[in-house]
């Protein structure tokens, strides 16, 4: 997982609070958060543009809501939440708009991939981040939250508001499908 | 954790536990985070302005100070004087157009209003003549005028000649 900010949530929430702090409580929670949500959302949504439209609209939701923020989860949480749902939000459409247009779906994956400037992975990253996006919405946010930020089952369940061996089953079934995926690929290349 | 994490790959997706997580191959445009930070504030300042404008008050005086400042100003005195203008302008015909219609009453003389009310009898109902103080006697000569003895013989003198009962001429009468 990330490091941990340096300054708590609780310091954070109470900047914000007031007005003569809040650009300081602004500028506090940006940079205890805004590059973690930042990754989190591109690993979903892949493309850097799409990433950067997610993650503007959660940080606008974020600010807007902040007062309504009850401290009854963890701030970090709460804003995992957001990202989480915006980005399967968004997931959704983008899908629902490739299958209308009658595209291939692995063609459809592969193209949005290698159409981003600013990805350059290598082979193997390729290929796994093509197995990646075959996943559902949901199963591809419980994939990245435990491979990639080694996420705790019971904080995911905060996060995506599900039981913990709910997640487990779902996780362990992503891992499968991106094994048998890769397997596949493997297969076919030699 | 992260070793419960690493058995958990290890046991489902040997292969993918055996590749390396990172570099992803994600890239970013130079100075991105300091960039969004300054845009997302550009966004986010102005609703914190208006929470500023907004602001409670020290006290209701200062309030009542604020508001009387503001209806001072040369705009809003000017509106204001507009509205007043209006205001007494409209009160002002009101009252001469009823001024003028209880003077051309005052312009006649009580003898003059008689005999006008008295050649338009039939324009006025009961009330409106008791109300303008006509009493029974006023209008004696009317009916002496109206019904003169003349005419009464004339009148018994034709219903005699139509043969006419004593009860058809009650109901005439």
């Amino acid at each position: 997982m990330a490091e941990k900010p340096s300054i708590t949530d609780e310091q954070i929430l109470s900047l914000l609070e007031k007005e003569a702090s809040y650009e300081q409580g602004f500028k506090a929670l940006m940079g205890a958060y805004q590059e973690r949500l930042y990754w989190h959302v591109r690993r979903m949504v892949d493309n850097h543009e799409d990433a950067n439209d997610v993650i503007q609209n959660v940080l606008i939701k974020v600010f807007r809501n902040i007062k309504n923020f009850k401290g009854d989860s963890k701030l970090y949480t709460w804003l995992y939440r957001i990202a989480t749902n915006e980005s399967i939000t968004f997931l959704k459409k983008r899908n629902k708009k490739a299958t209308n247009s009658l595209d291939d779906e692995l063609s459809t994956v592969a193209h949005q991939l290698t159409a981003d400037t600013y990805f350059d992975p290598e082979e193997a990253q390729l290929k796994l981040k093509a197995a990646i996006a075959t996943l559902p919405e949901k199963q591809k946010a419980v994939f990245n939250l435990r491979y990639y930020e080694d996420m705790p089952y019971s904080e995911m369940a905060n996060i995506l508001d599900t039981t913990v061996g709910a997640l487990k089953a779902s996780y362990h079934h992503a891992l499968k499908k991106v094994e048998h995926y890769l397997k596949n690929v493997e297969h076919n290349s030699l | 954790m992260k070793k419960e994490i690493k058995e958990e790959l290890n046991n489902h997706a040997p292969l993918l536990a055996g590749m390396s997580k990172k570099p992803e191959g994600y890239k970013i445009p130079d100075d991105y985070f300091t960039r969004m930070e300054a845009d997302l504030w550009e966004q986010i300042k102005p609703a914190t302005k208006t929470v500023t404008e907004s602001a409670p008050r020290t006290s209701w005086l200062d309030g009542l100070i604020q508001q009387i400042n503001w209806l001072l100003q040369p705009r809003m005195a000017m509106q204001l004087a507009s509205v007043a203008l209006l205001i007494v302008a409209g009160f002002l015909f009101w009252n001469r157009t009823a001024a003028t219609q209880t003077d051309v009453m005052a312009d006649l003389t009580a003898d003059e209003a008689s005999e006008y009310v008295l050649a338009n009898l039939d324009e006025f109902d009961t009330e409106s003549l008791i109300e303008l103080g006509f009493g029974e006697e006023d209008f004696s000569g009317v009916e002496a005028a109206l019904f003169e003895e003349t005419d009464v013989d004339a009148l018994l003198d034709q219903l005699q000649k139509e043969n006419i009962d004593l009860e058809t001429l009650e109901v005439y009468l």
